[in-house]
């Protein structure tokens, strides 16, 4: 276990390496100049032609791109993301501010899916071919098929404006520090990140339960005198789990891509809005910056996964 | 209707005890795409307490189904018992509530399933699947029903039984898995044993070592027994008594040694001849032609009247059931000609030079 970890971080952080430099050097190679594209078109004379190059040549841009690269990352170790193009604050410190209501979400927003996911989906497949299973499928169909941001829309429309019950926008209501201010502004954009992202995986669920279900241990245990109740919860749900694991696994990348049009949706100050301005303005210290800790995410997400596996799967043995 | 009240009266238990259980005119159907499937279509039968009773038929023959039907096990849907009943000291279990079956599974009934890969819960270890059912039906703390777990282990002839009862499944092998089966199917001492094909799935040098483990277990539990097979010498070896099925139907009971030397039903005599004989000097098998039939329609006449040498031509054997009837002591067969199949031996009659039954 201790030597597979070992050598499972040595590849994570060799794919790590990989990334990085896959993402610098897209980003580089992504037309518009931060620089120019600051500077109002109006504007745009012969010699502001000479201050973009000096101001390039200041900020090392006209290097060639893996010295450009190697600094970057030799920073980096250090702590040191670099200063955003736009308005020049350390880039550490930005994402420092947004990370956190962005894991705030991504993480309530990732256990209300699981939780929706793991109890509709196993009692879809539990009334298998029933009312039931055909209203569970339906609703999750329309939540696949329906964009996250068309629901927050939908959710703002009816909760905020018409019922006038939740906020629409925001951590919390300025000028007001209290919990129950900060969860009300939560329940709207947690609940449709978490709805939006249990569809998928209720589907999952109900598959993976529905096969378990006829499995011939499950007879097994009914046949010592189990109820069928008892059956799917001692022996069917955690055989469902091993698949199920997987899942969730490659589904935080999808909560993070899910996270960032929530917050644009409620203006949710994340990392995920901060990246559409960004993106916007070509800001690309920034932009490195959000890559990099997606991949680190995704990255540590799936060795998780793979850590998980031993302990829901005796068969399967880490070497 | 008429036969199926003949068929009643025909199969009552012989002797004068009630039987341990008894079966009468079980019908079981399945909901399939195609339409209904009458897998079981009216069995009666019965056994005593302590007796080992062979179920011998061809896959789909129904002998599984049957089987399962008396715990309640055929999945329903698309599985649904249409009739008949079954009776288990002394009380009817068609129409019984789920508790009321919940109850005697496990406990008066244990069941030894086909393949042991399978069977076991793959994500949890032996020794607590083995404890999950007494301590259902006994009541016994964690620790008390592990111990009786690891002497069950111990007794169906596993070694070292606390080391194995702490791991999982696939650090058994199919012969010990199966012997784990066989433990958690005797945990409670169970006065009816139901052992499907338990060792279809193994290999053969294993076959003979459950085999004697499942006689053992019967033995020491004193469990009428009913083993499901399609081998027939297996059932010369263990059983007291065979029913042959075929086509959801009992085609002949009665005595292993009366029926082996002297069948009266011309499906029995087929599938002996099938068998591979040592002292015949045969180069090739000898089997019955066609295929089995479908259940997906009931048959009106006798299932077998298509591939029988007998009944190929009759209009009855295709128009009518033949009822189970008494053709000797203890020996039943639902043939309308039982006197035939005795006329001639049965390697005559599927002889391998027989071109018609060859054709």
């Amino acid at each position: 276990m201790g030597a597979y970890l070992l050598r499972r971080l040595a590849s994570t952080v060799l794919v790590f390496f990989l990334i990085t430099i896959v993402v610098f050097t897209l980003i580089h190679l992504a037309p518009g100049d931060p620089i120019a594209m600051q500077i109002p078109p109006d504007q745009y004379t012969s010699a502001t032609q000479d201050f973009i190059a000096a101001k390039r040549h200041e900020l090392g841009l006209d290097r060639a791109l893996p010295i450009q690269y190697l600094t970057w990352i030799g920073h980096a170790f250090t702590g040191d993301l670099g200063l955003s193009i736009v308005n020049g604050r350390p880039v550490s410190e930005i994402i420092g501010e947004r990370i956190v209501p962005t894991l705030e979400l991504m993480s309530l927003g990732m256990i209300l899916a699981i939780v929706i996911a793991l109890v509709f989906g196993t009692w879809a497949a539990v009334r298998k071919n029933r009312i039931v299973d055909y209203v569970i499928t339906f609703f999750s169909m329309l939540t696949i098929s329906t964009p996250g941001f068309f629901i927050g829309i939908m959710a703002i429309y009816l909760f905020s404006v018409k019922l006038k019950l939740l906020p629409s926008a925001g951590m919390s209501t300025t000028g007001v520090h209290t919990t129950a201010d900060a969860l009300k502004h939560l329940i709207l954009p947690v609940t449709i990140l978490g709805l939006t992202m249990s569809a998928g995986l209720l589907r999952f669920v109900r598959g993976a339960m529905i096969s378990e279900l006829t499995a011939d241990y499950q007879r097994t245990a009914l046949a010592k005198g189990l109820t069928r109740g008892g059956v799917v919860v001692k022996h069917v749900f955690r055989n469902a789990l091993i698949p199920i694991l997987t899942v969730i696994a490659y589904m935080i990348p999808q909560l993070l891509s899910g996270a960032v049009l929530i917050e644009s949706v409620f203006a949710w100050p994340g990392m995920g809005s901060m990246v559409v301005d960004e993106a916007a303005k070509n800001d690309f210290p920034v932009l490195i910056a959000f890559a990099m800790l997606t991949a680190i995410l995704v990255l540590l997400s799936n060795l998780v996964a793979d850590v998980l596996y031993t302990l829901v799967d005796p068969r399967v043995k880490l070497r | 209707m008429t036969e199926q009240v003949s068929i009643t009266k025909d199969t009552a238990p012989i002797g004068d005890e009630q039987p341990l259980l008894q079966v009468t005119d079980l019908q079981v159907e399945f909901r399939t795409d195609a339409g209904r499937a009458y897998a079981v279509d009216g069995v009666s039968f019965s056994i005593a307490a302590g007796e080992i009773l062979g179920v011998v038929g061809e896959s789909g023959s129904g002998k599984s189904v049957t089987a399962m039907s008396i715990l309640g096990l055929v999945p329903s849907p698309p599985g649904r018992i249409a009739g008949g009943s079954i009776v288990l000291q002394g009380q009817e279990l068609v129409g019984a509530s789920e508790r009321t079956l919940r109850k005697l599974r496990g406990s008066a009934v244990g069941v030894i399933f086909q393949d042991p890969m399978t069977a076991l819960n793959p994500v949890q270890r032996v020794g607590r699947q083995i404890a999950e059912g007494i301590r259902i039906h006994r009541g016994l703390s964690k620790d008390k029903a592990l111990e009786r777990a690891v002497e069950l282990l111990a007794l169906v002839g596993v070694p070292q039984p606390e080391l194995r009862a702490r791991q999982y499944p696939h650090e058994f092998s199919g012969g010990m898995r199966q012997r784990a089966m066989i433990a958690m199917a005797i945990a409670n001492d169970p006065a009816l044993l139901i052992a499907d094909e338990p060792t279809t799935a193994l290999d053969v040098t294993i076959q003979a070592q459950v085999l004697d483990v499942i006689r053992h277990s019967q033995q020491e539990t004193g469990a009428a027994t009913i083993f499901i097979t399609h081998d027939l010498g297996v059932v010369a070896e263990l059983a007291e008594r065979v029913m042959v099925m075929y086509g959801g139907r009992v085609m002949e009971t009665g005595r292993v040694s009366t029926i082996f030397r002297q069948p009266r039903h011309p499906y029995t005599a087929g599938l002996l001849a099938s068998l591979p004989s040592l002292t015949r000097d045969d180069a090739e098998l000898t089997p019955i032609p066609g295929n089995p039939p479908s259940i997906l329609a009931k048959v009106k006449g006798c299932p077998f009247q298509p591939r029988c040498v007998i009944g190929r031509d009759r209009d009855i054997c295709a128009a009518e059931r033949p009822p189970l009837l008494e053709v000797g002591t203890d020996h039943l067969s639902a043939c309308h000609f039982p006197d035939e199949v005795g006329a001639s031996a049965p390697e005559q009659q599927v002889a391998p030079d027989d071109s018609e039954v060859r054709s």
